[in-house]
């Protein structure tokens, strides 16, 4: 009798499976076709940085591709050529082509912007799962050093740590994982206090589970689309300060082409030529717009919770 | 509410604590020695006489607790050491010349910000999806991603070249003439209270949107009052507590702002100091200037806490 029953139990569990089998499985193409029909911005705004990351990495890799050398001074015949046929966007004070400056300056954006989110997000969510998941005095001690760096508005700290470093670009990278840590630990934190209540986690401990399994089978991959929406989000905030710091002149050395660099000239000849400040300025914005744009959509898509930050 | 301010006044003493140490570790300990850094600037050679003469003058020979417990004496004091560049001269003096002029700056900024933001929210709220709505949020949408320098720029490009109106030139105080002032402080707060007006417009609309379904709203209608005063009297009252906080806070975001806006419109602030200190690596006026600022901004948390408290009888007994 009870062998037919544990037959019979085991051949439900069977069609479970099988079921579970036939259920259609989203591939990452049909994820991205449904991403793209919910939140059509959203994809736009990918397509836009997707496509500003390709312009920088094939034109540092190929300079050949940009229309003139971005340092070349004799790019054309005459300064302040307005935007015509040819100079799509004009030339500068010098002679020197500005769409190929604008095309070249994407290269420190996107270097700065991707190495500083990259490594800064990773360890700002490493710092807040452990502040979180120890908890008690080193959780207290590192909340009070995230309170405190908060006070800083991240560009006077920025400014302050530039000053010390030196301007250039790893520098700048440097200065922006001060800037980015406090507020990547502090979401992340949140989150992972929540998570540690929670049965899954409670049940791990139960059966044994160490601390570091806990914290990397358990918790990390729960915290992954925080951490996906945290470092979209940062990222435009990340190419801010960069162009800020380019546009003060004390971030990058000033022969680099840069955003923020064009700009600065660009306000000086405001007057006299109205291209060379709007189209880096147009260019920033755009993929700053993009960028926000993107982790909006992503944040609603993988973590609602985030909603409202 | 006495116990209640008192207990967020004593909550910030640990806290500016830790924003000093914070600030003389990047500007002290970072560097290694701030004297070498100094004159190796470039391919300057200098003598280890003038090593050890400006070592001596920036105080950094000695051990390292005692050159941060002096610093901290001289701060409570008001005493924020002496400038490098401007040789000699005493910081506190440097930049409580500037630090006005970028408070009105500020200042001026929010009273713009919210002048505009509130009207096009709570008008945004109360007729959604209307053309005024649309309207409304894209300008705020753009407010908010559109970079403060940037912001700066349009504002000079429209106002100069559209409209041929161009403030009048050489720097005046406000009670020297405040008129002239006053022209030359409008647009560079008007370009720096943009974000903040997008971003107050923003809250004001979601806060009145909520509001606009309570009770309290329906019981004031059904009693006959008109609709104007249903709406500021029990509807602006309480959405103006999540505007203020919001104000608030975006006060300290303002003084990064003024650092740009200030070195576009050529404003005296501090600032624009802030940038001359570090092309010159003036690190006591440097040091000084960001912790004026980081402590400013503690202060006016607290401020914007304590006003909190006052106005809603649920915070100071939660």
């Amino acid at each position: 009798m009870t062998t037919t029953n544990t037959g019979q139990g085991l051949a439900a569990v069977d069609a479970d499976a099988q079921l579970l089998e036939m259920r259609p499985r989203q591939t990452q193409v049909q994820k991205i076709v449904a991403f793209s029909r919910t939140k059509p911005l959203g994809a736009i705004s990918a397509v836009i940085i997707l496509l500003t990351i390709l312009a920088a990495v094939v034109s540092y890799a190929v300079p050949g591709v940009l229309p003139h050398d971005p340092l070349d001074v004799r790019a054309h015949e005459e300064k302040y050529l307005p935007p015509q046929p040819g100079a799509w966007l004009g030339s500068d004070h010098l002679g020197r082509d500005e769409l190929s400056r604008l095309i070249a300056g994407s290269q420190i954006s996107i270097y700065v912007g991707l190495l500083s989110v990259g490594i800064g997000v990773t360890l700002g969510a490493l710092i807040g799962i452990l502040s979180a998941y120890i908890g008690g005095v080193v959780d207290l001690a590192i909340q009070r050093i995230v309170d405190a760096m908060m006070a800083f508005p991240p560009i006077i700290l920025a400014l302050g740590l530039v000053a010390v470093l030196g301007g250039s670009a790893n520098n700048v990278i440097m200065a922006l994982l001060v800037i980015l840590l406090p507020g990547t630990i502090r979401v992340i934190r949140s989150q992972v206090l929540s998570i540690k209540e929670l049965d899954y986690t409670l049940a791990a401990t139960a059966i044994g589970a160490g601390s570091i399994r806990i914290m990397l089978r358990h918790i990390l991959p729960n915290v992954i689309a925080s951490y996906i929406v945290l470092g979209t989000i940062t990222l435009g905030f990340a190419i801010i300060i960069e162009a800020s710091l380019s546009f003060l002149g004390v971030g990058v050395p000033p022969d680099i082409p840069t955003w923020g660099g064009m700009l600065t000239r660009g306000t000086e000849e405001i007057r006299i030529a109205w291209w060379l400040a709007v189209f880096p300025g147009i260019a920033i914005s755009v993929v700053v717009f993009a960028i926000n744009f993107l982790g909006d959509a992503l944040r609603d898509t993988l973590d609602p919770r985030l909603r409202g930050r | 509410m006495r116990q209640y301010a008192l207990k967020r006044i004593a909550l910030i003493i640990p806290t500016v604590l830790l924003v000093s140490i914070i600030v003389f570790t990047v500007m002290r300990l970072l560097p290694g020695d701030p004297a070498l850094v100094i004159l190796s600037e470039g391919d300057a050679t200098f003598t280890q006489e003038e090593l050890a003469d400006l070592r001596e003058q920036l105080g950094t020979n000695r051990p390292i607790v005692v050159q941060y417990g002096d610093w901290i004496y001289g701060l409570v004091q008001g005493d924020l050491g002496t400038s490098i560049w401007r040789s000699g001269q005493p910081v506190t003096k440097l930049v409580g010349e500037r630090i006005w002029r970028t408070l009105e700056l500020a200042v001026l900024a929010i009273i713009i910000a919210v002048a505009f933001a509130v009207p096009l929210g709570v008008i945004s709220a109360i007729k959604p999806d209307s053309i005024i709505d649309y309207v409304s949020r894209v300008i705020t949408l753009v407010g908010i991603s559109i970079p403060t320098f940037f912001a700066g720029l349009l504002v000079v490009l429209i106002l100069s070249r559209g409209f041929g109106w161009l403030p009048p030139l050489g720097y005046a105080d406000l009670w020297d003439d405040p008129w002239k002032n006053l022209q030359q402080m409008f647009l560079p707060a008007l370009a720096l209270g943009f974000y903040d007006m997008a971003f107050i417009a923003r809250v004001t609309r979601s806060s009145m949107m909520e509001i606009i379904r309570e009770d309290y709203m329906r019981t004031a209608r059904a009693k006959g009052l008109a609709e104007r005063i249903v709406l500021v009297r029990h509807g602006l009252k309480n959405a103006v507590l999540p505007i203020l906080t919001i104000s608030g806070w975006q006060f300290g975001r303002l003084f990064g702002g003024t650092v740009i806006i200030e070195s576009i419109f050529k404003v005296p602030g501090i600032g624009t100091l802030l940038i001359e200190t570090v092309f010159q690596r003036d690190f006591p006026t440097i040091q000084a200037i960001i912790i004026v600022i980081a402590v400013s901004i503690v202060i006016i948390n607290l401020l914007v806490d304590l006003l909190y408290g006052l106005l809603d009888p649920r915070i100071r007994y939660a």
